[in-house]
């Protein structure tokens, strides 16, 4: 909490200290709130400066996926890529995207209640939030690839590697969502820690590679079609035989759907808690 | 939101300007593997236009005067190279080993077997082999190992 003192304090025209002069003062003392666009782009600024305060924070952040990258390699260790390969990538990024977000926004409770107060934008908090944590995505992901190609064999050409490179960053994108929202409902960074586990094992669970043919079960079949998993699995497990588009873009589409679902959860779960 | 912008803006040219140098795509950071790879390519592109003359360049000289290229390329898709149509080359990966003198490399192609209208998906390993700073195709243990 101490570092959360020292970063940029949002402008919302109004701080605690001004607002009783403002008061004193009668209306006409009163500054327009800044709109939707500054807060943002404050909140951006405030989030940056968050990440690169801690180097122990930002030294995990990039260690894990080198380390997650190196397990992978070491596992297929001059081999090519398979199914289960795909599935431990996927579970490997899902896992890095959650774990990003699921504090970011419990652990700073007591500074968003004092802003909401002054007028807040909650989709202006949360889209800041997301955007630092899609870069953080964007960078586990190379980071994860890169680790991997050093001791394995992925699929060879430009194509396949962005294609890998794109699915994986927006699994982890949407993945940050699902942690956003444990954040926004967790009472402390302790408790959103321990959600986690909760929610990443039935993705593990509810999945084609675990499964096998008990997954055209019902329940299943249904309970599958809800994970990031499946649609980050179905993007990347195409690889081993061709790019298929059609695939790729459904897979792109769902986890875009399910992101913006995570965003609008957490978005209730805010405005629920102003009353 | 600025800053944001210039970290992305960093962060794609750092990491677009390793992707480059580490696939081998400039001439002053090319390794071995990047050669093994090019070379398998370029080979299959020879076969792919019946050039068996450069394609027999990438083996030394004594298994050049020794290999029948075609032949051999009969022997491996189990047609005459005649009615053989070489549509798409994929050089899956290259090895090379701890003494860096030996290397290997995997491709898939799909082919075209013009006399019974197949689409097939063959995976063939070459063997290379490094004398002095050239690396030579060690072509009969290459093909004479068919995948098909």
């Amino acid at each position: 909490m101490a570092e959360l003192d020292d970063m940029p304090d949002l402008d919302l025209g109004v701080s605690v200290a001004e607002s009783a002069d403002v008061a004193a003062a009668g209306s006409a003392g009163t500054r327009e709130r800044p709109g939707f666009a500054s807060q943002y782009d404050t909140l951006v600024d405030r989030n940056l400066a968050l990440l690169f305060s801690s180097f122990r924070g930002l030294f995990l952040l990039l260690g894990q996926p080198v380390l997650l990258g190196y397990i992978i390699g070491l596992a297929w260790r001059n081999a090519e890529a398979e199914p289960t390969t795909y599935f431990s990538m996927t579970i490997a990024a899902v896992y890095l995207g959650c774990m990003n977000a699921c504090c970011v926004i419990v652990r700073e409770r007591a500074i968003y209640d004092r802003e909401r107060m002054f007028d807040l934008s909650i989709w202006a908090y949360l889209l800041a939030k997301l955007m630092v944590l899609a870069v953080v995505s964007a960078v586990q992901s190379a980071l994860l690839l890169y680790m991997q190609a050093r001791s394995m064999h992925l699929p060879p050409g430009l194509a396949n590697h962005a294609t890998l490179y794109v699915v994986l960053t927006c699994a982890s994108i949407t993945a940050s969502g699902l942690g956003l929202l444990i954040s926004t409902c967790a009472s402390s960074a302790y408790g959103a820690v321990i959600a986690v586990p909760s929610l990443i094992v039935p993705q593990i669970v509810f999945s084609e590679v675990v499964l096998r043919s008990h997954i055209d079960k019902k329940i299943p079949s249904i309970a599958e079609n809800f994970t990031i998993t499946k649609w980050c699995y179905d993007g990347l497990a195409m690889l081993a035989d061709e790019i298929d588009g059609g695939i790729l873009v459904k897979s792109l589409a769902v986890l875009a759907l399910q992101l913006a679902a995570f965003l609008f959860l957490g978005a209730f779960k805010l405005k629920l808690d102003d009353l | 939101m600025k800053k944001l912008i210039l970290i992305v803006t960093l962060l794609v040219i750092v990491g677009g300007g390793a992707y480059v140098v580490l696939n081998g795509a400039t001439p002053f950071f090319r390794s071995d593997i990047h050669i093994v790879k090019q070379q398998t390519e370029r080979f299959f592109e020879c076969v792919k236009f019946k050039e068996f003359d450069e394609a027999s360049n990438y083996h030394n000289e004594v298994d050049r005067e020794a290999a029948n290229i075609p032949k051999m390329i009969e022997d491996l898709f189990k047609v005459p190279p005649e009615y053989l149509d070489i549509q798409d080359i994929y050089v899956l990966f290259a090895d090379i080993d701890s003494g860096g003198q030996l290397a290997k490399s995997k491709t898939r192609c799909v082919v075209h077997l013009l006399n019974s209208d197949e689409i097939r998906k063959p995976e063939v390993i070459l063997y290379w082999k490094k004398e002095g700073d050239q690396w030579f195709l060690k072509l009969r243990s290459s093909l004479e190992r068919n995948v098909l």
